[in-house]
This record gives C-alpha cells, structure tokens and sequence, in this order.
C-alpha cells in the first residue's frame, strides 16, 4: 500500500534470507511483476500497490516441490525454505496447502500484506470485482505482517442468489453463451492455487486410440474430456473442476483473473462455496489443522435428494 | 417389450419421429453390495420395470465419482441412476456417505448451470428391496422422459440428428 510497508516488507525479507537461510523471496515489484528476490539488491525492488494482482502462491508450491526427492543414500533431500509475500485471499490458500500437508510451515517464512483491494487491469483502474467486496483481506496465516490489519467486508452471495433466482431456461441461456465463448485454454486450472496434481484428468492425452490399441492402454490414460472445444466438452470441463474444489475453493478469483476470454468463472466456485457453507457448515481453510470436507463422512448428511 | 407397459399414465410423450414416445436411455450404477442384488431380487421375483436402463454394477457406490456421471451424460444417456447401500449398511462403511456428499453438490451445480438436476438421480435399495428397485426405475425413467433427450451434453442431438 504505502511507501511504508514497502520498507517493512523489503526489511523483514532481508532479515529472512539472512537468518533463515531462504532460497529467495517470493513478491510482486513495482509493477506488479511477479519477482524472485534471492539477493538484497533484488529485495529492494519488492513492493505491493494495487498492481499486485497475481496469486503468488502456486510459485511457491513449485518452488518448493521441485526442491523434493531422494538423495542416493535414499534419505530426504533437504528442502531450503521459500519466502513469500501473501495477500488475504493468498494467505488463504497457502493455509489450505499446509493442511493438506503439500508444503510444510517450516518451509516457508510467509510476509503477510493486509489488503484493500487490487486495481484490474482490464477495468479501467477500477478494482477487481472480488475486491470489491472482500472478507478476507487480511492474512489468516504468516510470520510477519507488513502493515496494521484493515476492516474486513461481509461475505457478498448477492451474484449467486440472482442466478439462483432465474428460472432454469434462463439459467441454461446465460450458461450456454459463456461457455460458447470458452476457448478452454485450461488457464483456469492452471493458474489455481489449489490444483497442484502433477497429472491432471482433464489435461488432453496424446494416446491416440487405434485399432491395435489395447483396452489396458486405454484404461490407463482415460480421455474424460475430449479435445475439441464445444459446448458439451466445456460443459463437462468446467463441472468436473468443480469435485475437486468441494472444500477446498477458498474464492481468491484466479481462475477468473487469468481467463483471456474473461469468463465470469467465479460465479461458479462462490456457488460452490456457498452450498458447502449451506449444506455442510464448511468453511475451507478456516483453521490450522482443519480436516478436508470430502475426506470427513457423515450419517447426518442430508438425505432429502435421494429416493 | 415391458418398457411400454411401465410407461405409466403422467408420462406427457415428448413426440419423437413418427409420433412414438420418446424413450430415454438411462445409465445405471449400482453397488454390487445392496443395489445390484436388489435389481436381481426384482428380476428373479419377475417384477415389471422399463428396460430403458442400462446397469453397470460398481463394488461400491464410493466408486462413482462426479466424472463418471458427467462422462455417462456427455456420451449420450438421458439420465444417470446411481444406487447403493442404506446409510449404514455400506459393505465398506462408509463409502455411500462419502459418495452422497459429492454428489450432492454435483447435482447442485448441475442445476445452476441449467441442467435438469432430475437427469440425475440417486437412490438407497437394499439387497431385499426388489420392489423398491422396480419403482425406483419407473420414476427415474418417468421423470426423464418428461424431460425429453439430453441435448445439453451432445453436440450430435444439439445438431439436430439422433
């Protein structure tokens, strides 16, 4: 935001590489570049404005993960930590990956940068539409804040509830011209914070299915979503990102962030977040330690869809 | 064959080519435990239901995930029934528990993208409950008759052709 905690965050990165040994640090420069800063010169050049839109967060999981593996002697190889810079909604996400246990605290050193909103770039220099409303401005998890925690906005449904309101047709109408437009580039996967399998059912196979081909090769590489881009095929594309995210969506608006067609994609994963609230009284990433929603079964679960 | 005779009366007939009723083609997924033993129970007490089903038995309902019914609506059926074992009685405990959950919010989002959640369908039949299965067919296929083909997922019928 200010000058101010520039200069913080410039500070404790340095005290950080010094101490702790970092392998670099992870933040935004000026202009909003995402800027791995290994040296104290290359530290000088971090900043958080309002052009700081990237999630940062998926960096830091390759970073680490591509530290991982087996020395010769077959012991873990020792993974040198990785600091960040996270906003709210990023610091979300990064809890999220420390409970599942993808990454782990000692890891990462986490600058935290409490948030009133970043500017999109494609609005005129209005803010994002998810900052615009925001209930999770400030970081739920880090070593160090940046600036004073700000005041946090209600959590605003208001989207959702008007689609929810349309009639089916209406529904199904509004759906088929935004998945029309959809060129199914797979930034939205890519980009989110949360996605972080190595394999991927949707990405497109290259086995080509022959006559010879036989039905073990087939079932290894099943082709769920077909290449070609259409209606149907986007449809089910985008449905099954959706499973994966049950619980674990925490809204930091990536995937609609990175969508070169700019797709309202966050409609769908604040629906989503919404019944599982609804539903399930579920919140992802609320806690530390929290334990994931699908992996959690329930006799009390609602029976009502089901003859 | 019996499909017609099930038909039943609410049914409104969606006209296909030459004025027939319009009959759907239903995948189901039964749980080799409780469902598909129900399904055999109805078979061997020779009970009546429409043959526009088309089993595919699963060793648990905790098997099918959501890409599996998207997968079955993508290639062309009209509807997905998925059945398994009472809360309680699942052969692995918990797997029924676990698959209601997901496919729950399954059929939440299929709705707000403007699916007929009815295409998609769930059900408890255990192993002694043949009747049960047979009703459970009669409404499913019912309902997705009422609905008409699946155009939404297949771009072959969105064009036109069957």
């Amino acid at each position: 935001m200010s000058d101010l905690s520039d200069e913080k965050i410039r500070e404790e990165a340095k005290k950080a590489l010094r101490e702790k040994g970092l392998k670099c640090v992870i933040g935004w420069n000026a202009e909003g570049t995402p800027t791995f800063a290994s040296t104290a010169e290359e530290i000088d050049k971090l900043a958080f404005n309002k052009s700081s839109v990237n999630n940062l967060v998926p960096y830091l999981t390759y970073e680490i993960r591509s530290q991982r593996g087996k020395t010769r002697d077959g012991k873990d190889k020792v993974v040198v930590p990785v600091g960040i810079v996270v906003r709210g909604c990023d610091s979300k996400a990064l809890l999220l990956l420390l409970n599942e246990k993808i990454l782990a605290r000692s890891e990462v050193f986490i600058i935290g940068v409490p948030c009133t909103g970043v500017v999109d770039p494609h609005a005129g220099g209005a803010l994002f539409r998810k900052c615009v409303k925001c209930a999770m401005r400030n970081p739920v998890v880090f070593d160090v804040l940046a600036s004073d925690k700000v005041q946090e906005d209600e959590k605003d449904y208001s989207e959702v509830e008007a689609i929810e309101r349309m009639s089916q047709e209406e529904r199904w109408a509004l759906w088929e011209e935004i998945l029309a437009d959809c060129i199914r580039c797979h930034a939205c996967k890519r980009s989110c914070p949360v996605c972080y399998c190595d394999e991927c059912l949707l990405d497109p196979t290259d086995v080509a299915v022959k006559m010879d081909t036989s039905a073990e090769e087939k079932a290894y590489r099943p082709r769920w979503v077909e290449r070609s881009v259409n209606v149907p095929e986007n449809l089910v594309y985008h449905l099954a990102r959706l499973p994966h995210l049950v619980g674990r969506c925490v809204d930091c608006g990536e995937c609609e962030r990175v969508c070169p067609r700019r797709l309202p994609l966050r409609l769908l994963t604040a629906k989503l977040e919404k019944d599982v609230k609804d539903i399930f009284d579920y919140e992802a990433a609320k806690e530390e330690g929290q334990k994931p929603l699908i992996a959690m079964s329930c006799m009390e679960d609602d029976n009502g869809f089901i003859m | 064959m019996s499909g017609s005779q099930a038909a039943g009366k609410g049914a409104e007939a969606i006209p296909c080519a030459e004025g027939e009723q319009f009959e759907p083609k239903i995948v189901a997924f039964l749980c080799n435990w409780c469902s598909y033993a129900g399904a055999d129970l109805a078979g061997v007490s020779r009970l009546q239901y429409p043959t526009n089903i088309r089993i595919v038995r699963v060793m648990c309902s905790g098997r099918i995930s959501p890409m599996l019914v998207l997968r079955a609506l993508k290639d062309g059926a009209d509807g997905v029934l998925v059945s398994g074992c009472h809360p309680g009685d699942c052969h692995y405990l918990k797997g029924n528990l676990y698959t209601r959950r997901n496919l729950q919010l399954l059929r939440s989002m299929i709705e707000f993208m403007g699916i007929e959640p009815d295409r998609f369908q769930m059900s408890w039949v255990s192993a002694s409950e043949g009747g049960k299965f047979a009703d459970v067919v009669k409404t499913t296929v019912e309902k997705v008759r009422k609905l008409g083909p699946n155009k939404k997922f297949t771009t072959e019928k969105r064009e036109g052709g069957e």
